[in-house]
């Protein structure tokens, strides 16, 4: 497209001005424009968009960061949970509380439970997921040697053995 | 009791008795739960799913409600026969859609229920015909106590009972009215009626529940908020708004009779006309023609048919309920032929009287 004004350069700049609700729609060269005394210090040019762009991606990258930690029981991320908006287990809002907490006082206006409790009577507990103990101690094992706490570590990995070496036995009698 | 016992009964929640009931068809309250220690059902594993199904099923063994009830293994029934259970408001479309196992309990005349494996491990459910919403809560939270005492349920000091999505924890409690609101529809004001409500923590869905349309200006009524509000606080917010509404539909139909009352009962007569006489009829339009009778049953305008059987219609007039009654797989169109005849044969034969 050429320039509407001197009909000449190529138009590259598009100058919008509203009056009354009207729109209008000018393609202008940067000297016309410049010669009709157009602002162009806000003007978006690709460069500047791109830097934007990719400032947006930075910060929202450093958020999922944040963001994406683990259960400790299920594995699942919070990341995966806001994908379907379903948690994975109960222990779920154990690990993911800190976040919780402001989006259920976004839903329900509250965070903190008003009402019946279970009775629990005589209820035989459920004992804990042996898996899922397993799977945790292996987590922490492993965000323990990156923190390079290596007493933590060897504590954790003795932990992980036993609990293992029970898991067999057990299996053994069954 | 098999499956073809259960749809050869009519629910109790069909009845058309109940405090209301010239306006509201049911209420239903439900509890969701889940157990600790294992996934939640939209994440678990087959192993996970029988240990709840056996656990649940463990529990109700000694529930002295549930002891006439009946067990339908979702898992292993055909596609339409899941069907009929949406269509009886037993399961979910999504437990019906689901592949692992599960299924669902129901008590005698299907007053309650509790789903296995829908995205919560339990969902009990209770449910009364007319405006019982407080009776429904003591029958489920009843039905709470005598199958998940014996269970290691889920629940959090903060959060309290805690569900698979967010927005149901706390309480876990889901109450909700379907009413009939035709004079409302008719002078235009159900939009103004209804648009306050979310404030209050309630919302409006369509008959079919989330995400489904309006149809026969039938409207579901529930609470939205079940965290940091007590099971007593939702029932009594519901019931105190749902009333404010019953009033304005009263005023509405009232305001119609004064003002168009031969309009009213022309639309009335025709509707009635229709279902006695049509040869085909799409369930859509059963539904709209039957919402007219069900006003004129309402207003006084007729005598027949009895709010009853349009509620029994209602649920028998479905799809699946129509193809269980035919024995076969039909297309749309030969299944509203069916329907028309199903309805003739049920309303046809009634009289109409028109009040003074």
């Amino acid at each position: 497209m050429v320039c509407e004004h001197c009909k000449k350069n190529p138009a590259t700049v598009v100058v919008t001005t509203v009056v009354d609700d009207e729109k209008t729609i000018q393609h202008l060269c940067r000297d016309c424009a410049v010669e009709l005394g157009i602002d162009l210090s806000d003007e978006k040019t690709p460069i500047k968009e791109a830097v934007a762009v990719m400032k947006q991606a930075d910060e929202s990258l450093h958020d999922e960061e944040k963001h994406d930690i683990a259960c400790d029981a299920c594995g699942l991320t919070y990341t995966q949970f806001q994908e379907r908006y379903r948690l994975g287990c109960s222990l779920c809002y154990e690990s993911f509380r800190e976040q919780l907490v402001p989006l259920l006082r976004k839903v329900h206006g509250n965070d903190t439970h008003t009402g019946k409790k279970p009775t629990m009577g005589d209820a035989p507990k459920t004992v804990e997921n042996p898996e899922w103990a397993l799977e945790a101690l292996k987590r922490r094992l492993y965000a323990a040697v990156e923190r390079e706490e290596f007493e933590e570590a060897a504590r954790l990995r003795d932990q992980i053995s036993e609990l293992g070496a029970k898991r067999d036995e057990e299996s053994d009698q069954a | 009791m098999t499956l073809d016992e259960l749809i050869g009964h009519s629910a109790a929640w069909l009845s058309a008795s109940g405090p209301y009931s010239d306006v509201i068809i049911s209420s239903r309250v439900r509890l969701a739960r889940n157990l600790r220690h294992i996934r939640f059902s939209t994440h678990s594993t087959a192993e996970e799913e029988e240990r709840v199904v056996e656990a649940v099923l463990d529990a109700a063994k000694s529930s002295k409600r549930l002891a006439g009830g009946t067990y339908f293994d979702v898992s292993v029934m055909s596609e339409a026969d899941r069907q009929l259970l949406v269509e009886r408001h037993l399961i979910s479309p999504a437990l019906a859609l689901r592949t692992g196992k599960g299924g669902v309990l129901v008590g005698p005349r299907e007053q309650f229920s509790i789903m296995i494996n829908e995205e919560d491990h339990l969902r009990l459910q209770a449910l009364f015909a007319g405006f019982e919403p407080e009776a429904a809560w003591a029958l489920v939270n009843e039905l709470d106590d005598e199958v998940c005492g014996d269970l290691d349920i889920a629940y959090d000091e903060q959060f309290g009972y805690l569900t698979a999505c967010p927005t149901n924890v706390g309480t876990g409690l889901r109450a909700s009215i379907l009413i009939h609101l035709p004079g409302l529809v008719l002078v235009q004001t159900v939009e103004q009626v209804l648009r306050g409500i979310n404030q209050v923590g309630l919302t409006v869905r369509g008959f079919h529940g989330e995400g489904t349309d309006v149809i026969g200006s039938l409207f579901q009524i529930s609470n939205q908020v079940t965290l940091g509000i007590s099971e007593a606080a939702i029932l009594e917010t519901l019931e105190r708004v749902v009333r404010q509404i019953i009033d304005y539909e009263y005023d509405a139909r009232q305001t119609l009779v004064r003002d168009a009352r031969a309009q009213i009962e022309d639309k009335i007569g025709r509707a009635f006309g229709i279902l006695s006489h049509a040869r085909v009829l799409s369930g859509q339009e059963f539904m709209s023609l039957a919402s007219a009778v069900r006003l004129g049953v309402g207003l006084g305008v007729l005598q027949k048919p009895d709010a009853r059987l349009l509620n029994e219609l209602m649920v028998q007039v479905q799809p699946s309920h129509i193809q269980r009654r035919v024995g076969t797989r039909l297309d749309a169109e030969t299944r509203d032929m069916h329907r028309a005849e199903l309805v003739r044969g049920r309303i046809g034969n009634g009289s109409v009287t028109y009040t003074e």
